[in-house]
């Protein structure tokens, strides 16, 4: 399902396309020489198109093959929804197989403290190991333990050829554990982890090129990494709930309920006319059911349920608070708040604030690809595509509105987790290269200051 | 990346005008596609590209390469024309005459009759911002989703979705003469 389809590729190409007016060449040649000679949409020079060249030597900084790495760490740097919140505080190592992020570091206030305000500025990065960090969640020790998306031991292949990747905790000296089901199995391909609000649960989305592999449920275990995960959607799924799972094609969107006990998800799946169908499903972690959302709006892209049992949802063409369709467009998934009731959307018009009452707030704009909450609701970090670079910015943002983004650093691959206790962040840079002169991800510990 | 585009963006990257417009120029017909079904008229098309490229060239320190010249700069141009879009920018179409293209799509081994080719376009034109762009990216321009995914700061899911969408829309559009548009 991933492919190109050349086909159309080709029809579309058929397809005339203009080329430039008289002197766009010569108009860009001398914006680019000085910016601020034409304005912009200023009527085109009447000059010959400028021509090229004068290219002058450099080094070749591309190794063969780079496409491939760079795809692969793009799948994982796509989007990042991942939840927020939880309990512990700087990172130490346990006496057991993994990096743990404890209150004993020097660096860090205990947990016993109160939670920061908005951070302002973030101090020396701390290298953990390599991968894409996706979760951070808290152990019975008041540690916290670091998962993270990487290939997994072997040669097994993966989705679309790639080797297979997987689910890991991040150990002590960069070791990476892979993360197991309860049937023994490895979880496999692209991952998610979704921590329920009190991070007493966990879901995990596994998916290809979008499409989804499985998702799987579980508990948070006193190590901090998730235990008793079956599959009760996708692969796997048939014996492991009651009455069937609903037919879901493409990756959903995932959130739980405030209380913990209902996984929410959007199924899409494609009719027999080619069409892709959406519907609302809840799953009740309790008791094994699936039941459709009657009360959704019509092809839901991502939703979430409030403390009042009330829905927040976003669809093709609309944001819809309750029963109430508003005209926002450009927000494509939701998070929602530790108060279970304000709900943050977020996507290429920026982050809109939706508070109790369904009032709308803008509190960044730009391409933003991740939004968590601070452990207090009174803040956010969120990630977004810098102007014109290939970097996302990790910027902290007051949820009132009263001012906008304070960037943090940029992550080149924007994924991020939030330190329980809102003390920090675990990020994905650009690590060492390989072997084969790969750029490899790598996690760092920034510590917030202040 | 070929060598010869690699020296070209170390010139441009070291401040060489010249090496950064013909850069440009390689990669300009698969942003003048996008451009040009994003916006709808020749103007638009080159207001938005005017912009995008100095853009990219003003952003330029800031290209780390991890993402590939032409990918990086397809997400500036897609970023420019919806802010175009969302400013009202956006002018009077002025579709171009489909027959008269017709020895150039044969010459690039088209296969399109013009029937298919106007209603192909109808289909395309009926289509979001959006999913023109994620049908345009991937079976046009050859990205792949995550690449798709990345510079659109969308889910891979998302991607997956919108481009179903869009392409049922435009199959219909090929396969039945009697297929209406989608809506916007």
């Amino acid at each position: 399902m991933g492919e190109r389809d050349d086909e159309l590729g080709r029809a579309l190409g058929d397809l005339p396309v203009p080329e430039h007016g008289p002197g766009f060449w010569a108009e860009l040649d001398r914006r680019v020489q000085d910016p601020d000679v034409v304005p912009l949409g200023g009527r085109r020079g009447d000059a010959a198109d400028g021509g090229g060249g004068g290219a002058r030597g450099g080094r070749d900084r591309s190794p063969g093959g780079r496409d491939r790495q760079l795809r692969r760490l793009l799948a994982a740097a796509a989007v990042a929804v991942v939840a927020a919140g939880g309990v512990a505080v700087a990172v130490g190592r346990d006496t057991d197989d993994r990096l743990t992020v404890t209150n004993e570091s020097t660096t860090v206030p205990p947990a016993s403290e109160p939670s920061p305000s908005i951070p302002g500025s973030v101090g020396e990065p701390e290298e953990l190991g390599s991968g894409l960090v996706v979760g951070a969640l808290p152990a019975a020790d008041g540690s916290t333990t670091v998962l993270v998306r990487d290939d997994l031991p072997g040669d097994e292949p993966g989705c679309e050829g790639q080797p297979q990747g997987g689910l890991l905790v991040l150990g002590p000296g960069g070791d990476q554990r892979p993360v197991e089901a309860a049937d023994g199995s490895l979880v496999t391909e692209g991952v998610d982890v979704h921590p329920s609000l009190d991070r007493r649960r966990v879901a995990v989305v596994s998916q290809c090129e979008g499409f989804l592999v499985q998702v799987l449920v579980g508990v948070v275990g006193p190590d901090g990494v998730p235990e008793e995960l079956r599959p009760v959607a996708g692969q796997g799924s048939d014996d492991a709930t009651v009455g069937g799972a609903p037919d879901i094609e493409v990756s959903p969107q995932v959130s739980w309920s405030p209380d913990g006990h209902r996984l929410l998800l959007t199924a899409a799946a494609f009719t027999d006319d080619g069409v892709l169908a959406r519907e609302l499903w809840e799953h009740d972690v309790d008791r094994g059911t699936w039941t459709r959302r009657g009360d959704a709006p019509e092809g839901p892209v991502a939703a979430v349920e409030r403390a009042d049992g009330s829905l927040v949802s976003i669809t093709e063409d609309a944001l819809v608070i309750g029963d109430e369709r508003t005209d926002r467009r450009g927000v494509n998934a939701l998070r929602l708040g530790p108060d279970g009731s304000t709900v943050a959307a977020y996507g290429e018009a920026g982050v809109l604030l939706i508070d109790e009452g369904g009032d709308l707030r803008l509190l960044a704009d730009g391409l933003v690809n991740d939004a968590r909450f601070g452990p207090d609701g009174s803040w956010l970090v969120v990630g977004r595509l810098a102007e014109g670079g290939d970097v996302v910015e990790l910027a902290s943002v007051p949820a009132d509105g009263s001012a906008g983004p304070t960037v943090l650093g940029a992550s080149l691959f924007g994924w991020f987790e939030l330190l329980p206790e809102g003390r920090g962040l675990l990020v994905t840079v650009e690590g060492e290269q390989d072997p084969d002169g790969f750029p490899r991800p790598s996690v760092q510990r920034w510590p917030f200051e202040g | 990346m070929t060598s010869n585009e690699q020296h070209l963006l170390d010139a441009a990257r070291a401040g060489d005008g010249r090496a950064f417009g013909e850069l440009v120029r390689l990669h300009d017909p698969t942003m003048r596609a996008l451009a040009y079904h994003l916006l709808g008229s020749r103007h638009a098309m080159d207001d938005a590209l005017q912009d995008a490229y100095l853009k990219a060239h003003r952003a330029l320190p800031s290209f780390r390469g991890e993402a590939g010249f032409r990918t990086w700069l397809y997400g500036i141009t897609y970023r420019t024309c919806i802010d175009h879009l969302r400013a009202g920018r956006r002018r009077a179409a002025e579709p171009l005459d489909l027959h008269g293209d017709r020895p150039a799509a044969e010459a690039r081994g088209g296969l399109t009759s013009l029937d298919e080719r106007l209603r192909l376009q109808a289909a395309l034109d009926g289509l979001s911002p959006e999913h023109r762009a994620v049908v345009l990216a991937v079976d046009l321009a050859g990205f792949s989703y995550d690449e798709v995914a990345a510079h659109l700061a969308i889910a891979p899911g998302t991607v997956a979705s919108r481009l179903s969408r869009a392409r049922a829309a435009l199959r219909a559009a090929l396969q039945d003469p009697s297929t209406t548009t989608e809506d916007r």
